[in-house]
């Protein structure tokens, strides 16, 4: 009745202050209780990853903060072979801190602990040093610039302070991309086996509290915004399949789609599966409809893929807009082989077969290494690591929840299940695939490994789900206990990821 | 809750021991990472490094060599004063191979926030490469006593503090640490909300 009776009256062209609020507390209102109680934990804990980890301490931070300050200072993208790589403003911190010294060396060295210095660079920062001549030769400057521009405004927010007050502005904006991945959680795992919560609250925490995606989210990186950009894709498809295309969930798809792509170009991977949601969106609709839908979702991807084309306009004649793997010097690139591919991909995940030759020269087995290690967290420049036992603990869970999980799959019956299956199958397998051919093609070049845990968070998502599908067939009397025993364990695996952190860097 | 209680309680229990028994002994570092060759000793040769100021108190030294030709000579490591007079000394035997971190013991500690070099002398017979960067050595200086890291908290949040925005300092690390025993309690109450939502879901359409 209130519906009808608001369509009777004419829209004001801007509704009145107090009215803008009372809708702002209605959403407020929506959002459910652990929700709201677990986003408030995840900020909390995300503001001490902020602060606690010390100057340019993520992997490759440095030349990511030189390209946002590149863009934020110049309004140009790094790249010129006429300037320096960092501004001197910049130089200033990092050489003061100790910052480039103390990457991949965590365990020999320290960062600076003297009072004295800290002050000293105060001053010195004080004195007005270039902000605008760095902008040079940058690794990711084959990176499109959307993380860039968002985190640009915690850089623009703190203008008047010195590089350290800046940066730590732009580590404390990732929170709210940290948040955005747990709501993208709670939304995917809720619009597939419905208002549960605590399933929900069991999958968004999992997520919402890996240290993995805490570190990388409170740092300065792509990533960062990668991850929920994903995490939304995967929920809005399901929701595209699910709901039979509906013409506002596939525009609002396409968008985060192209946004995706416009952070991070490996995420080029995730178009297949956009793709498929759509045709099954389609499909799934009655066939009368079909013109009203495809409408829309045309427009949009016409609109969505405008900017991402002008990207790759742009690089055409400058840098590259993937990254380029070139042979080592003085070394002879071995050619691509779809057989080494496979031999690679084999070692990557199983133990090497007497017949097949080395192509991964690291210790172990790299998925457990890279995948579970890393992916659920080693900090730092990968180098500061929590004790063993924990990844085993971690390992052991993780598999336990593939392996349920993909029993659990098995039993699906029903066009509707499968299509979904095929959709997160689909994003999962293009991204795997884009990584190791990525990884395979710099092994040939002799350029080492590539790969890294973080790589695979884009897939978070998905793993909550998964948490919260194995969750969610437990009888009930077991919910509860459950996920009062996996949500402190998250908690306690944050408290030992801080504290590893601490004291390799303050003791 | 009862089991989240249970869960809660025994893991911050068990992270409280282990870390009331994780022994520290870094005291500070030169800060110089030990990534290239600096200088080589000949024997009988000396290099020093100074002047350094010590943050806090130390009872060794550790430094990163490697022997033209193994086995390595032995090296004896001396703090001394601005003046030249030899605070503390310590020393290594002949014998390690290839990119050796060897730890020098002092026979007496050195106190904090004095001002001192550190010098390296090689007894040979072969040569000896110093490691560290830019024409200067790497070095650890590692506490006489070790100390807890549950002890040392106040220690990493001061030390966390530097280099950080204006408004930061040891309390806010503090009250981050709070907060973070505080969202032991806010998950209690999320999972309690989770599981009574659900139960009145699963009550029908009359529930509240």
């Amino acid at each position: 009745m209130a519906a009808t009776s608001t369509k009777a009256e004419p829209a004001p062209l801007a509704p009145p202050p107090r009215r803008r609020g009372r809708a702002f507390q209605r959403v407020l209102r929506a959002v459910p209780v652990p929700l709201a109680v677990l986003l408030t934990i995840v900020v909390l804990i995300g503001l001490f990853w902020a602060l606690l980890v010390p100057p340019w301490q993520a992997p490759d931070e440095s030349d990511h903060f030189a390209y946002a300050q590149s863009l934020a200072e110049r309004l140009a993208l790094p790249g010129s072979p006429h300037r320096s790589t960092f501004s001197s403003d910049q130089l200033l911190a990092d050489q003061i801190v100790g910052a480039d010294s103390l990457a991949l060396r965590a365990n020999q060295l320290r960062p600076n602990w003297s009072s004295r210095a800290s002050a000293q660079y105060r001053a010195a920062a004080g004195r007005g040093l270039s902000r605008s001549d760095g902008g040079g030769p940058n690794p990711e400057s084959y990176d499109p610039p959307l993380f860039y521009l968002y985190t640009d405004v915690a850089y623009w927010a703190t203008y008047g302070g010195d590089t350290v007050d800046r940066y730590y502005a732009m580590r404390i904006w990732g929170i709210g991309l940290l948040a955005l991945t747990v709501v993208g959680t709670w939304l995917l795992i809720g619009e597939l086996l419905g208002r549960r919560r605590v399933p929900q609250l069991t999958g968004a925490a999992v997520v919402g509290l890996l240290p993995g995606e805490t570190f990388i989210s409170t740092s300065v990186n792509p990533d960062a915004l990668m991850i929920p950009l994903w995490t939304l894709a995967l929920w809005l498809g399901a929701r595209v399949i699910k709901r039979a295309g509906r013409p506002r969930d596939m525009v609002l798809l396409v968008a985060v789609t192209a946004a995706a792509v416009l952070t991070q170009p490996i995420s080029y991977a995730l178009v297949p599966a956009t793709l498929l949601a759509l045709i099954l969106g389609l499909v799934n609709c009655r066939r009368e409809g079909r013109p009203l839908r495809i409408g829309p979702a045309a427009l949009a991807g016409v609109a969505c893929a405008a900017p991402v084309i002008a990207w790759i306009a742009t690089r055409a004649h400058g840098n590259p807009a993937l990254a380029q793997i070139g042979a080592a010097p003085g070394q002879r690139p071995r050619p691509f082989s779809v057989r080494g591919f496979l031999s690679y991909v084999w070692q990557f995940y199983l133990p090497r077969l007497p017949w097949m030759a080395r192509e991964r020269v690291t210790p172990g087995l790299s998925v457990y290494n890279v995948w579970v290690r890393e992916g659920w967290g080693t900090f730092g420049w990968l180098d500061v690591a929590m004790p063993s036992w924990v990844y085993t603990v971690v390992g052991s869970f993780t598999a336990i929840i593939a392996v349920v999980g993909g029993a659990i799959v098995s039993t699906f019956r029903g066009g509707l299940r499968w299509q979904l299956v095929g959709f997160f199958g689909l994003a999962l397998a293009a991204l795997l695939l884009g990584l190791h051919v990525t990884e395979y093609r710099s092994l040939i070049n002799h350029q080492g490994p590539f790969l890294q845990g973080r790589y695979l968070l884009p897939m978070v998502g998905l793993f909550g789900l998964a948490v919260a599908l194995v969750l969610g067939r437990l009888p009930r009397r077991w919910q509860g206990p459950a996920c009062a025993t996996l949500v402190p364990a998250m908690l306690l695996l944050q408290v030992l990821a801080l504290a590893t952190v601490a004291r390799t860097y303050y003791t | 809750m009862i089991v989240f209680a249970a869960v809660a309680v025994a893991g911050v229990g068990a992270l409280l021991a282990a870390a009331a028994a994780d022994q520290r002994w870094t005291a500070f570092s030169a800060d110089v990472p030990p990534s290239q060759p600096v200088t080589a000793l000949s024997p009988g040769q000396q290099f020093c490094q100074g002047p350094l100021k010590a943050i806090v108190g130390f009872g060794s030294v550790r430094a990163w060599v490697s022997p033209n030709a193994p086995p390595g000579a032995a090296l004896q490591l001396r703090v001394r004063s601005l003046s030249g007079a030899t605070i503390a000394s310590g020393r290594i035997p002949a014998g390690y191979g290839h990119f050796f971190d060897p730890t020098f013991n002092l026979g007496v500690p050195v106190r904090g926030s004095r001002r001192v070099y550190v010098c390296l002398r090689s007894a040979g017979p072969e040569p000896v490469t110093l490691l560290g960067a830019n024409r200067r050595l790497a070095f650890l200086f590692l506490r006489r006593q070790p100390q807890s890291l549950l002890s040392l908290l106040p220690t990493v949040f001061k030390r966390a503090a530097l280099f950080r925005p204006g408004w930061v300092g040891p309390w806010t690390f503090w009250l981050l640490l709070i907060g973070l025993i505080a969202a032991f309690v806010l998950g209690g109450i999320a999972v309690a909300q989770a599981a009574s939502s659900d139960a009145s879901d699963r009550a029908g359409p009359s529930a509240p």
